[in-house]
C-alpha cells in the first residue's frame, strides 16, 4: 500500500516537472534608454528580454543594479541572465550570447564647432577622451591603452566634460547620448555635437551564464521566439513603446 | 559626633580656611583645564579645515572636474558630517552649486580654490568651496566638562575639609580643651590631679607634650612661690601686730604718763599763779614764783606736744568740721599771739590781714586749725625779737577745679631770723631744731611743726614754708585748706 502511494506520487511529479516554469533572474545596469529603474518596463532591453522569455514559457524576474554587481552576480550565480550587452570577448568567457535584438551606432561627441578629423582609432591619439568606467564600446578602441582616456562614471559626465572643454571627446551609443542630453541636461544640446563618422555599429544581446542549467536551451528558445516576434511584428510593437526615448538625430 | 566637631571653633575655622583655599584652587585649576581643553578642542575643530585641504580637496576636484556629482555629494556629506562644520557652499565654474547647512556669522571659515592640474597644460579653475565652522559645540562641551570637573573638585575639597575637621579635633582641639579645663579647674591652694592627655605615648615629643610639661612645671613653680609668699605674709602679719601692740602700749603709757604729770602740774601752776598775784607776797618771792611758773608752763607745753604726738600715732585724733566764723577765729589767733609776745616781753606788732569778701562761715574744725596756727604763731613769737608778726586769711590763688567749696590760704609771717633754704626740708621732722643754741635758749621739743604738718594732712590741708620772702618778712608759713562754704539760711532754703 505505502509502496503504491510512493509510486503514484513519483509518477505525478515526473509528469508535472516539465510543465513547471523556471524563474529566471534577469539583471541589467543603469544604462538608459536600454535599461534603467525609472524607464517603462525597465527599459528597452529588459522589456524585450522578458517579453521573449515569457513567451517561451519562462518566468522572469528583472532588476537593475550597478554594473560591478551585475558582473559579480553573473559569475557567482546570483543572476542568471544579463541584459543590455554589446559584443565583448571577455564577457563571453562566462556568458553565452543570444542573437541581437537591437542595434545602435557608437559615435564620438565633440564640442560644437570643433573640427577634429579621424578615421581610425590610432588617429584619436592627440585627443583626450572621456570613457565610462568598464564600459564596452568597440574592441580596438577598448584595447587602445595609448589613448588619453579620462575615466568617468556616467555618459552624461563625459558629455558635460566635452561641453566645458575639459576633454576633447567622449563616446557612446547615440541613443544613450541623446537620452542623457534630453533628460539630464538639455542645455548641452547647444554645446555638443556628434563628430562625423560612426566608430562602430553595436548590437544589443542577452547573455546567459554558462553554468546555468539549460542555458543552451534558454538561448535556443529565446532566439526562436525572437525570430517569431520579429516576423509577426510584435517586436516592432514592443520597440515602439520605447521609441519616444529614441529621439532621431 | 559631627556636631561636636563643628562646635570646635578652632577646627571649624581651620576647615573653613582650607575649604576656601580648596575651592579657590579648584576653580583656578578647573579654569586652567578648561582653557587647555578649549584650545585643544578648538585646534581639533579647526584641524578639520586642514584635513579637508589635505584629504578631500583632491578627490573633490577630480569629481568636480569629471562632473561626478554623486561623488561630489558624497564628499560634501562627509565634510558636513563633522559636528564643527555648520555650512558648506560649493560653486563650480560650470554654474553648479551645492550647499549644506545654514550660513552663520562665524570667524572660522576657509575658502578653498578648487582646480584641476593636468599632467601637461594649464591649471584650470573649477570652483570654490567655502567651509564654515562653529565652535558652539566645542564651547558647550567645554562648559559641560568644566562643571563636572568643578563639581568633583569641590566635592573633593569638602570631603577633605570634613576629614581635616575630624583630624584636627582628634589630634589637637580636644587636647587643648583638656589642658584648658585642667588649668581652669586647678586651684593654687590644693594641688589638683596631674594633667594627662588621652593620646598614645610616642618616642618623639611634640608641642602638645611640651605644653603639658610646661603647664605641670609652671604649676609646681607657682605652688612653691606661693608657699614662700604665704610664710612671708604670715611672718609680716605677726610682726606688724607686734609693732602695733608695742606702739599702742607706748602710746597708752605716754598718754597715761602725760596725764599723770599734767594733773599735779596744773595744781603747781595754779598755786604759783596765786603766789604771783598774792597781795602780801614779797617782791623777791613773787619773782621766784614767776620763774617757776614759766618753767612749769614750758613743761606743760612739752607734755601737750608729746601727748598730741602719741595720739596722732595711735590714730586717736579725729577731725570734726563745723560751721565756723573764720574772722572771729582769726581775731582769737591775733589775741593769743599778742599774749605770747607779751609773755616773752617783746616789742612786736601782731597784725591781722583778712581778705575783704570772705564768706561768713566755713565748714572746718576750728580747734585743730587753731592748734596748727598757734604752733606757727608760738614759733614766730619765740624766734622773733622785734618787728611784726602778721596773720593772713584769704582765698587761695588756686581754687578747686570742680568749683565745689573754697580753698583758704592762712599765712603766718614774721620778721625773725628766717629759715635758711638748706634747713627748710627738715624743720617739719620730729624733734628737729635748726639752731641748737637758739632753740635751747627758747626751749621746746622740736615737735610743734611735725604735729602741725600731720594734723594738716589729717584735715586734707597743705602746710609749707613759703619759698619767697615778701613785704620784708623773713619767714612765712602757708596753710592751704579746702573747705566747704556754709551757705546762708536764705540760700539753703531756696
Ligand atoms: N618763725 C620761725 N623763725 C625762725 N625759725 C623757726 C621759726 N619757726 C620754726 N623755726 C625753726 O624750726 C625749728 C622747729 O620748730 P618746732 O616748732 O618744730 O620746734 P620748737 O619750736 O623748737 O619746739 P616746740 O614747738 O616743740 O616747743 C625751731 O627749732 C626753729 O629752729
Ligand atoms: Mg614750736
Amino acid at each position: 500500500m505505502t509502496r503504491l502511494v510512493f509510486a503514484v506520487l513519483f509518477a505525478f511529479q515526473a509528469v508535472l516537472a516539465p510543465l513547471q516554469a523556471q524563474t529566471l533572474s534577469v539583471v541589467a545596469d543603469e544604462w538608459p534608454p536600454f535599461s534603467g529603474e525609472a524607464l517603462p518596463n525597465g527599459g528597452l532591453s529588459l522589456d524585450v528580454i522578458s517579453a521573449v522569455l515569457r513567451r517561451a514559457g519562462y518566468d522572469v524576474d528583472t532588476q537593475v543594479v550597478p554594473w560591478a554587481r551585475v558582473i559579480d552576480g553573473a559569475q557567482t550565480g546570483e543572476f542568471d541572465i544579463v541584459g543590455s550587452l554589446f559584443e565583448d570577448a571577455e564577457l563571453q568567457t562566462f556568458l553565452s550570447y543570444s542573437d541581437p535584438f537591437f542595434s545602435t551606432d557608437v559615435r564620438l561627441v565633440q564640442r560644437k564647432g570643433d573640427s577634429h578629423s579621424f578615421t581610425t582609432v590610432d588617429e584619436l591619439r592627440p585627443f583626450s577622451i572621456a570613457v565610462g568606467d568598464g564600459f564596452v564600446y568597440e574592441a580596438d578602441f577598448d584595447r587602445a591603452d595609448y589613448l588619453n582616456k579620462v575615466v568617468v562614471t556616467t555618459t552624461l559626465q563625459g558629455v558635460q566634460m566635452v561641453a566645458h572643454g575639459r576633454v576633447d571627446l567622449t563616446l557612446d551609443s547615440v541613443d544613450v547620448i541623446r537620452h542623457a542630453i534630453t533628460h539630464d541636461d538639455p542645455a548641452l544640446a547647444d554645446r555638443v555635437e556628434f563628430a562625423p563618422g560612426v566608430l562602430v555599429s553595436q548590437t544589443l544581446h542577452m547573455g546567459v551564464r554558462h553554468d546555468l542549467e539549460g542555458s543552451t536551451q534558454i538561448i535556443a528558445d529565446f532566439n526562436r521566439v525572437l525570430g517569431e516576434m520579429r516576423d509577426d511584428g510584435s517586436l516592432d510593437a514592443l520597440l515602439a513603446v520605447h521609441a519616444s526615448r529614441l529621439i532621431p538625430e | 559626633m559631627i556636631k561636636q566637631y563643628f562646635r570646635d571653633q578652632l577646627g571649624f575655622r581651620l576647615v573653613l580656611a582650607s575649604l576656601l583655599i580648596g575651592s579657590l584652587l579648584s576653580v583656578f585649576s578647573t579654569g586652567i583645564q578648561l582653557v587647555a581643553s578649549y584650545n585643544s578642542q578648538r585646534a581639533e575643530a579647526t584641524g578639520v579645515l586642514d584635513q579637508i585641504e589635505t584629504t578631500m580637496s583632491e578627490t573633490l576636484e577630480l569629481a568636480l572636474w569629471t562632473f561626478d556629482f554623486d561623488q561630489v555629494n558624497i564628499i560634501l556629506d562627509g565634510i558636513a558630517s563633522n559636528a564643527a562644520v555648520t555650512h558648506l557652499d560649493l560653486s563650480s565654474v560650470t554654474g553648479h552649486r551645492w550647499t549644506r547647512g545654514v550660513a552663520s556669522e562665524t570667524p572660522l571659515q576657509r575658502i578653498y580654490d578648487l582646480k584641476h592640474t593636468p599632467s601637461t597644460g594649464q591649471v584650470q579653475h573649477l570652483g570654490t568651496l567655502r567651509v564654515e565652522l562653529s565652535l558652539e559645540a566645542v564651547v558647550d562641551r567645554v562648559w559641560a566638562q568644566f562643571w563636572v570637573t568643578l563639581l568633583t573638585n569641590l566635592v573633593k575639597a569638602y570631603v577633605a575639609a570634613i576629614a581635616l575637621l575630624y583630624i584636627v579635633h582628634r589630634m589637637i582641639s580636644r587636647h587643648m580643651h583638656t589642658i584648658a579645663e585642667h588649668v581652669d579647674g586647678s586651684s593654687v591652694a590644693t594641688p589638683s590631679t596631674e594633667l594627662h592627655l588621652d593620646r598614645a605615648t610616642r618616642t618623639k615629643t611634640d608641642d602638645l607634650d611640651r605644653i603639658v610639661r610646661a603647664v605641670t612645671a609652671y604649676e609646681g613653680r607657682v605652688r612653691k612661690t606661693l608657699n614662700t609668699l604665704q610664710t612671708e605674709i604670715a611672718e609680716r602679719v605677726k610682726s606688724e601686730q607686734d609693732a602695733r601692740e608695742a606702739l599702742s602700749v607706748r602710746s597708752t603709757f605716754i598718754g597715761t604718763m602725760s596725764h599723770e604729770v599734767r594733773t599735779p602740774l596744773n595744781s603747781i601752776l595754779g598755786f604759783l599763779h596765786l603766789i604771783e598775784t598774792g597781795k602780801e607776797v614779797p617782791e623777791r618771792q613773787r619773782h621766784y614764783a614767776n620763774v617757776a611758773s614759766r618753767a612749769a608752763r614750758q613743761l606743760h607745753n612739752q607734755l601737750s606736744n608729746v601727748l598730741d604726738m602719741s595720739r596722732l600715732d595711735s590714730n586717736a585724733v579725729t577731725i570734726s568740721t563745723r560751721p565756723t566764723d573764720i574772722r572771729r577765729l582769726a581775731a582769737q589767733w591775733q589775741e593769743t599771739t599778742a599774749a605770747a609776745v607779751h609773755f616773752h616781753q617783746k616789742d612786736i606788732d601782731v597784725t591781722l590781714d583778712l581778705e575783704a569778701d570772705l564768706d561768713a562761715e566755713y565748714e572746718l574744725d576750728g580747734a585743730r586749725l587753731t592748734q596748727i596756727i598757734t604752733n606757727l604763731t608760738d614759733n614766730a613769737a619765740k624766734f622773733t625779737t622785734k618787728g611784726e608778726i602778721r596773720i593772713g586769711v584769704r582765698r587761695a590763688p588756686k581754687q578747686p577745679d570742680n568749683g565745689i567749696g573754697t580753698c583758704l590760704e592762712i599765712s603766718v609771717a614774721d620778721t625773725g631770723p628766717g629759715i635758711a633754704e638748706e634747713d627748710a626740708a627738715r624743720i617739719f621732722d620730729r624733734f628737729s631744731q635748726i639752731d641748737e643754741g637758739l632753740s635751747r635758749s627758747h626751749g621746746g621739743t622740736g615737735l610743734g611743726l611735725a604735729i602741725s604738718l600731720e594734723m594738716a594732712q589729717l584735715m586734707g590741708a597743705e602746710l609749707r614754708l613759703a619759698s619767697d620772702e615778701r613785704d620784708g618778712f623773713a619767714c612765712e608759713f602757708l596753710l592751704t585748706l579746702h573747705c566747704n562754704v556754709r551757705l546762708d539760711s536764705d540760700h539753703a532754703a531756696s
